[in-house]
């Protein structure tokens, strides 16, 4: 459904946004587009979406060449973009009804189009207010409804939850699932691991403009080493030394009191350490069952954590410190 | 209907409701004129008693300067409704969508004829209640009406060109300032006659002068043709340039 090609974006100046990326999505895939703040993540989606042209490489949207036939893929496509853009002086039904009729819909379709996503996005209720008294969420879910008014085979959604709590993102969570269960193909671009972890099927990841990996959430974070069980203990530094010493496979965090434990074994592995602890008389004062993140993945990939906090060490653990 | 019109139709419904939204925001167009019709009137009154002063009253003489600054210093506010749109990220929204390009940008250079006219009959009516004359019948209304029309165009078209250039409201906001040289350095104040000098240069230079010498004649001075028809043709003129920048302007930031 989607195919990028060498794909390079170079503004005015030099700044290269997108330096030489390629990545296909497939028909009905719901396809995450990860990385920090300024990785390239709107860029590329700009490009896919026509606001913007590639300096070099080729992108196809539903086998259409997005320089050549722009025309043809608006009507294909929805996006609902970073800052929501929305008619702040009309009120929902007329935001909808507009956008619906732009994108061919008749009257009587935009209506029937209309009343549906309203209910949809609960937003029945206030579609005569207009658009500027609204919440955060309510635009959010509005502008989510606009994108979808014509029914495009593609939507594209730049970080659709930024700025919303957990329960309003849990609700567009719920939306999106549910459209990519009827066949619609979903391009995401977050940094918001968890939200990439639980929607989407094939993820990406972008930093500085590369793509560094792509590939399923579950093989990327397989492909980063097995669960850790983490333990903050009460014995003396010296006692703790001596633990990882005589039990292989235990790693001690000084600094955190805390001892790591990388189960190879599976979880089932756990039940044999705490035993192994009781038998010592090693008091657990807390413990934590760890699996590895998409953040631990980032890290493993680019050598920085997600959050733009610069470089780190390349040492898993890192990622595995209680918070 | 092709996708052109329909498209355009659907954009103009919306910029018209745009410029009334909220209504509150029609007033200052309303009350500026006014304020300068009433302060102007009052004050320059002994003017008229100047020798070679061809106005009759100097009421009558300001009258149609107050019509067509409601209507001048308004339609610059197609500028400011698409710059909403741009800095609010719906003006991308639009060009998302698969219509055609120009059908984003002439619905609003069309819309500002629209509220122009609107905006002329009601300050006709202010201005008839506080006493202005009226002597035009009902060709000289439609040539009246069709003239700010096609000024409200044109001056539309300098807002929007600034919008799509400078894509930044502060910037636009200044160029506001440019309708007060343009309104005043006129035969506004004055009969071009008792006008000399540098500013009589000036004043002959200023497309609006004619504009408003066309009003003025078809309103009050009697129905003057070549007043008339030059007014016309400045305004058609101004159209055209102002529509071209406008429409460049539009295409870089639409591509």
């Amino acid at each position: 459904m989607i195919k990028a090609t060498n794909l390079t974006k170079t503004y005015k100046g030099g700044f290269t946004a997108v330096n030489d990326i390629s990545f296909t999505v497939s028909e009905g895939e719901f396809f995450g587009f990860l990385g920090p703040n300024g990785a390239g993540k709107t860029t590329t989606m700009r490009i896919l979406a026509t606001l913007d042209r590639p300096t070099s490489g080729s992108v196809e949207v539903d086998g259409i060449d997005v320089v050549r036939r722009p025309h043809d893929i608006r009507k294909r496509i929805g996006f609902a973009m970073q800052s929501v853009g929305l008619d702040e002086m009309a009120n929902a039904r007329e935001n909808l009804m507009l956008m619906g009729q732009l994108y061919g819909l008749s009257k009587i379709e935009a209506k029937k189009r209309c009343e549906d996503l309203l209910d949809l996005f609960s937003l029945k209720e206030a579609a005569m207010r207009f658009v500027s008294t609204y919440s955060g969420g309510m635009r959010r879910r509005l502008d989510v409804a606009v994108a979808l008014m014509h029914r495009p085979k593609v939507l594209f959604l730049d970080e659709p939850t930024e700025g919303l709590d957990p329960a309003g993102r849990r609700i567009i969570w719920k939306y999106l699932q549910d459209l990519n269960s009827n066949g619609m193909t979903i391009f995401l671009t977050t940094h918001y691991m968890e939200e990439a972890d639980f929607l989407v099927e094939k993820l990406a990841i972008i930093n500085k403009g590369k793509l560094v990996a792509v590939g399923t959430p579950k093989d990327l974070k397989a492909g980063v080493g097995s669960s850790k069980l983490l333990m903050r203990v009460s014995q003396s530094a010296e006692a703790r030394a001596q633990i990882c010493e005589a039990y292989p496979g235990v790693a001690c965090l000084e600094e955190d009191h805390t001892l790591i434990v990388d189960l190879k074994d599976g979880p089932a592995q756990v039940q044999r350490v705490f035993e192994l602890m009781g038998q010592k008389g090693i008091a657990v004062e807390e413990f934590e069952l760890r699996s590895p993140t998409l953040d631990d993945v980032f890290i493993k990939f680019t050598g920085e954590r997600f959050e733009d906090e610069g470089p780190q060490s390349r040492d898993p653990y890192m990622s595995m410190r209680p918070r | 209907m092709t996708p052109f019109f329909r498209s355009f139709n659907l954009l103009f419904v919306r910029a018209l409701k745009q410029t009334t939204r909220p209504l509150a925001a029609l007033l200052p167009s309303f009350f500026m004129p006014f304020f300068f019709f009433i302060v102007n009137s009052a004050g320059f009154k002994s003017v008229a008693k100047l020798p070679g002063f061809t106005g009759g009253n100097y009421l009558a003489f300001y009258a149609p300067v107050g019509l067509f600054m409601a209507v001048f210093f308004s339609s610059g506010d197609a500028g400011f409704e698409m710059m909403l749109d741009i800095t609010s990220g719906y003006f991308e929204k639009l060009l998302l969508t698969p219509v055609p390009r120009y059908a984003l940008l002439l619905p609003r250079i069309v819309a500002m004829a629209v509220r122009a006219i609107l905006q002329a009959i009601v300050m006709l009516l202010i201005l008839l209640i506080f006493g202005a004359p009226y002597h035009a019948g009902f060709i000289g209304t439609l040539l009246l009406f069709g003239l700010v029309a096609v000024f409200a165009m044109g001056w539309s078209g300098v807002g929007l060109t600034f919008a799509a250039l400078t894509r930044n409201p502060r910037l636009l906001q200044s160029a506001f300032i440019l309708t007060f040289p343009l309104t005043f350095i006129t035969t506004a104040q004055l009969p071009l006659n008792l006008l000399s000098g540098w500013y009589r240069t000036a004043v002959l230079c200023n497309p609006v002068t004619y504009i408003l010498e066309g009003v003025r004649s078809i309103m009050v001075t009697g129905f003057d043709s070549e007043k008339v028809l030059t007014a016309y043709l400045v305004a058609f003129a101004f159209l055209a340039l102002t529509s071209t920048t406008s429409l460049l302007a539009f295409r870089k930031i639409s591509k």
